[in-house]
């Protein structure tokens, strides 16, 4: 199979058919980078639709000798998302309840009897941590998806971020904290026990 | 080593990036720190929710519905200049043009003169300008220079913050 950067150069020979290995390939990486910024997977479904076709109308820009044609990709899939997410306001919209359903329901109960180990994160709870991702700031975000969905290496991660290796361990340093704060907040008695210590709200706080 | 010290190395720590003396210091630092320690274990938490993430699925007919929608858009091939086309294009202008001239259509003497005319009444408004700029004060045109300048300013911001956000997305503003 051709890699990449060969189909790019057949598309842009006039093969349009070379397209859809790249789509193929991809999709599933770049459709779950997204569903890490915006809840609704059928929406994760039409923003990687939305990057693949801005990727295809711009592919004579793409240059090999600056990177690969995924870090290109995840570049376009990020813009595509903070776009999407600048258009609904910055924080994604809460989640409607189903005509009979009621929030007792839809929070897990995590009480001590109910969930026999309480250091685990059930499967149950992975509603919460994706909730608690998409309300950590975007750059922290970007990086934890691409290390912990996309299986991206750290330098991979620093291109496509167009950001220091030192930063990107920062960002997924600081991600970690953030997300395990949204979490105990979220959730102040189960999941992560009692909430982050005071130390990691203050380096929170820094901006890189 | 101090808790500040052992947080912000717990990272690479668990990481296996530090020196080894640095990792002896930060394992025996969470060792005796309570803090230190449910820091670590709570990060470590969430390392292990992030990889329990199960991921989706794209929709079954992704592909084939990106395949239909770039087949209405136009290539992004490379257009490629056909060089013997080229040439043969300029090769029958200038056929065109020596054939008015010798059937007294285009008369290449009368266009040249009206050029020269031209650039000789553009060479007197020239100068005149120039001697007209001799009585003011390099200060005065300065002034005159960043009033104009200001201006176009404004008016390009009052445009552009219309127009670039859109030029901006077209332009797919990869950079952050």
């Amino acid at each position: 199979m051709p890699g990449d950067e060969t189909l790019v150069a057949l598309v842009l020979k006039g093969d349009t058919q070379a397209f859809a290995p790249l789509v193929e390939r991809h999709q599933r990486g770049v459709v779950n980078f997204i569903h890490a910024s915006v809840r609704s997977a059928e929406d994760a479904n039409d923003l990687s639709q939305e990057t693949f076709m801005r990727a295809y109308a711009h592919l004579r820009t793409f240059n090999p000798d600056l990177g690969k044609f995924s870090t290109w990709l995840y570049q376009i899939a990020r813009n595509v998302a903070r776009t999407h997410l600048g258009k609904e306001g910055r924080r994604p919209p809460t989640e409607d309840l189903y005509e009979d359903e009621t929030i007792e329901q839809r929070i897990p109960d995590t009480r001590r009897d109910a969930a026999p180990d309480a250091t685990l994160i059930a499967g149950e709870d992975e509603a919460l941590v994706r909730s608690a991702l998409t309300q950590i700031p975007e750059k922290m975000r970007a990086a934890l998806a691409l290390r912990y969905f996309n299986h991206l290496e750290y330098q991979e991660i620093a291109d496509t971020m167009q950001v220091t290796l030192g930063n990107v361990k920062t960002l997924i340093h600081r991600g970690k904290a953030a997300l395990a704060r949204e979490l105990s907040v979220e959730h102040p008695t189960g999941l992560l026990g009692a909430s982050a210590p005071q130390e990691i709200r203050g380096r929170e706080l820094l901006s890189l | 080593m101090n808790c500040s010290a052992c947080s912000s190395r717990l990272a690479a720590y668990r990481d296996g990036d530090l020196s080894r003396a640095d990792a002896r210091l930060v394992s025996e630092h969470l060792a005796g720190c309570s803090a230190c320690k449910a820091l670590d274990a709570r990060m470590r938490r969430v390392d292990a929710a992030l990889t329990r993430i199960v991921l989706i699925e794209p929709a079954p007919d992704f592909t084939a519905t990106i395949m239909a929608k770039i087949a209405a858009m136009p290539s992004p091939a490379r257009r490629r200049v056909v060089w013997p086309w080229f040439a043969a294009y300029v090769f029958a202008t200038w056929a065109v043009v020596a054939m008015l001239s010798a059937l007294h259509v285009l008369n290449l003497s009368a266009i040249v003169g009206r050029i020269g005319g031209f650039a000789g009444q553009a060479g007197v408004a020239l100068e005149t300008l120039s001697r007209l700029g001799g009585h003011f004060h390099v200060a005065d045109v300065a002034a005159i220079a960043v009033a104009i300048e200001i201006i176009l300013l404004a008016v390009a911001a009052t445009a552009g913050r219309k127009y670039l956000p859109r030029l901006g997305s077209a332009l797919l503003g990869a950079r952050s």
